[in-house]
């Protein structure tokens, strides 16, 4: 995972709060959510390839775990959290591991 | 009433939620924290999920390793940096460090007696699987290897207090590390067709197999220059074993082969640490998905004999060395939280990825890959396939085979009867025509231009009858079989090798294909020659009885041949 990053472990990052909703009208816009920073992230932090990170329908691939401040994603309402202020959240590679 | 008509159709893991349903948000053991973590429907909050955790890791332990035995033994851990195996290590520390309460109490038998951890350092296969960005790279060191994993591995073992025991992957190609601990050779294969046949003639050829020196090219390419101080035993220096290997995996024509024929190393080297550490149990670090995995994947490369061996919680296989997979329970998710939770380092990069130069359009993906994506993006909407996979595999009763027979390359089971059973199901094209197979029968077996093709032709139904006719100028030593010898599975692997490269039985040119120490003793020993000099002496004992035989399949060769004249 680190790799996809150039080789960074923690990345502080100041993510938008707001993005806009699929219309593309700048006026109509909500609060960031998971999807929107995998979306995010993928355009601004990820260095090569993209598709051992994103997955289908937005989301990250199938085998990498998310937590939201610690806490199981699946918990959290998944890809529909809204983010908040000073939030951490993990990304795990599950594959190729072991 | 509508409920009871529901409630069948529900399954069990759904019951169970709704069970849980009542708790919602809470940890649904203590059912008073507020829930961080969800494993296939069970929420639980990080104390409760690393309590369950252990218990779950104590169980299988139990199971693989009855805690009533007498004699306490070593284990072997293998440690490749990755979550699982990194949370076997931490997982068997906590298991092993007894409380101080019961320290004190002399009667607690010591269930194991030393715990001894093993590294396999894949790190000079990393460099070219991103070259281009390694270049600039500020990790390379000054010998233009990117850095080895090893002395992180050994700097997490080393917390621990237990002994470490580090091998690079190259070291596949030491002399030390077979059984004899200086088997000083190597086994190249060789077709038993001439390379202009190859192409036309559709029939898989025969393999055959040769045993060289070791040394062959570097003593020759070092003579020339400087005489090597220890000509009594020349060592390969790293990169040369490096160089080896690659062209080995280079040979690969797929993904698929290249990743099957590194694992067999890797379990090769692993199982030779755990033996010279004198540990009777290797512990591995597969977790269930892992195993889910394996199951689907083993099965599609046929290699369903050697299943039950490759994936149960306890295998004997191996003479003197058990295999435990105490981890076999738990989900990966499971053990990715755990090392997070207890924020255990790992080594970010430890296993090599392979798909350098196989040139195809889009992403490269083996049989593996192909499964992993498979299993985990099932797992994701049906929680339940991991386990579903492992419970029904977990059944499989190992066949009955003894170690003797094992697969020189795999070092796995060998079914009766491969080639015969291939060869009936296999259609190839028509065998090369009866007037070329004439002349080289005419002249003998060893033509100069073509060698007779003993195994694959129409004329010899059974494979393993088949004697490779001795060539005479290679340095006078006998070719031995090598395909008949193969298991299944790497019977089908190796048929993604590059025949085209690897030089035919009559041609002088050096073979590319260069195997390892490991399967050269292998081969010799289930050839029926007792040692490596039994075997470099064509002269003596071994070579008469090769010579009458092929008398007598020349006879028969002649005899088959008149009959098609006439």
């Amino acid at each position: 995972m680190e790799l996809l990053f150039d080789n960074q472990n923690t990345i502080q990052a100041k993510v938008p709060a707001f993005f806009p909703t699929d219309d593309n009208k700048d006026e109509e816009r909500h609060a960031a959510t998971i999807r929107d920073l995998i979306g995010w992230i993928t355009r601004s932090l990820l260095k090569e390839r993209p598709e051992l990170f994103v997955g289908d329908n937005g989301s990250v691939r199938s085998g990498i775990l998310v937590l939201v401040n610690g806490a199981d994603w699946e918990l959290e309402g998944e890809l529909e959290y809204e983010l908040q202020d000073r939030d951490e959240i993990v990304f795990i590679s599950t594959l190729h591991g072991g | 009433m509508s409920c009871s008509i529901d409630e069948p159709t529900m399954t069990v893991a759904e019951k169970r939620a709704k069970a849980r349903a009542v708790h919602v948000g809470f940890c649904c053991k203590c059912k008073t924290t507020k829930s961080t973590i969800i494993v296939r429907y069970a929420e639980y909050c990080d104390p409760c999920f690393l309590i369950a955790l252990d218990s779950k890791f104590r169980t299988a332990l139990r199971n693989a390793r009855p805690y009533r035995v007498v004699t306490p033994e070593n284990v072997m851990l293998a440690f490749s940096g990755g979550s699982s195996s990194r949370s076997l290590i931490h997982l068997f520390d906590v298991f092993h460090s007894l409380p101080p309460e019961v320290v004190s109490n002399k009667q607690q038998p010591k269930i194991y007696n030393d715990i001894h951890v093993c590294h396999i350092d894949e790190s000079s296969l990393f460099e070219s699987t991103i070259q281009s960005q390694e270049q600039t790279d500020s990790s390379i060191n000054h010998n233009g290897l990117p850095q080895s994993t090893m002395v992180q591995a050994q700097s997490i073992v080393a917390k621990y207090g237990y002994k470490f025991h580090g091998v690079r992957i190259e070291d596949i190609y030491d002399p030390e590390w077979t059984d004899s601990r200086c088997f000083e050779a190597v086994a190249t294969l060789i077709t038993s067709l001439p390379r202009d046949q190859l192409v036309t003639s559709g029939q898989a050829p025969e393999l055959l197999s040769k045993i060289l020196p070791l040394s062959t090219d570097a003593t020759f390419n070092n003579k020339i220059e400087t005489p090597s101080p220890d000509q009594e035993r020349p060592k390969l220096s790293q990169q040369e074993k490096i160089e080896k290997l690659k062209t080995l995996l280079g040979v690969c024509t797929t993904l698929t082969a290249r990743e099957m024929i590194l694992q067999h190393f890797k379990s090769s080297l692993l199982i030779q640490l755990a033996k010279r550490a004198k540990c009777t149990i290797l512990a591995l670090g597969d977790s269930a998905t892992r195993v889910a995995i394996q199951i689907i994947g083993l099965t599609a490369t046929g290699r369903g004999f050697s299943l039950p061996h490759e994936t149960s919680l306890l295998s004997n296989w191996v003479q003197d060395c058990k295999v435990i997979r105490p981890l076999k329970d738990c989900l990966v998710k499971e053990l990715d939280t755990y090392c997070s939770l207890n924020s255990l380092e790992l080594i970010e990069r430890h296993s090599a990825n392979l798909d350098w130069s196989v040139k195809t359009k889009g992403d490269v993906k083996s049989i593996k890959r192909l499964t992993e994506d498979f299993i985990t993006g099932l797992d994701k909407d049906f929680p339940s396939t991991v386990a579903t996979v492992c419970r029904t595999a977990a059944k499989l009763t190992p066949p009955e085979v003894t170690y003797e027979n094992k697969c020189p390359l795999c070092l796995g089971p060998v079914q009766e009867g491969v080639q015969e059973w291939k060869e009936r199901i296999t259609v190839t094209t028509a065998p090369p025509d009866s007037s070329n197979n004439a002349t080289n029968v005419s002249d003998g077996c060893c033509s100069s231009n073509g060698a007779v093709c003993c195994g694959g032709g129409a004329n010899n139904g059974s494979a393993s009858s088949c004697l490779p006719p001795l060539s005479k100028d290679q340095d006078s030593v006998a070719t031995l079989p090598f395909s008949s010898l193969l298991c299944y599975g790497c019977l089908t692997n190796l048929r993604d090798l590059d025949l085209k490269s690897m030089s035919s039985e009559d041609s002088q040119e050096g073979s590319l294909f260069v195997l390892p120490p490991y399967v050269a003793e292998t081969i010799l020993d289930r050839s029926g020659y007792s040692s490596l000099e039994d075997y470099k002496q064509p002269t003596s004992s071994s070579r008469d009885p090769r010579e009458s035989l092929r008398e007598q399949i020349k006879d028969f060769l002649i005899d088959s041949d008149d009959e098609d004249e006439v």
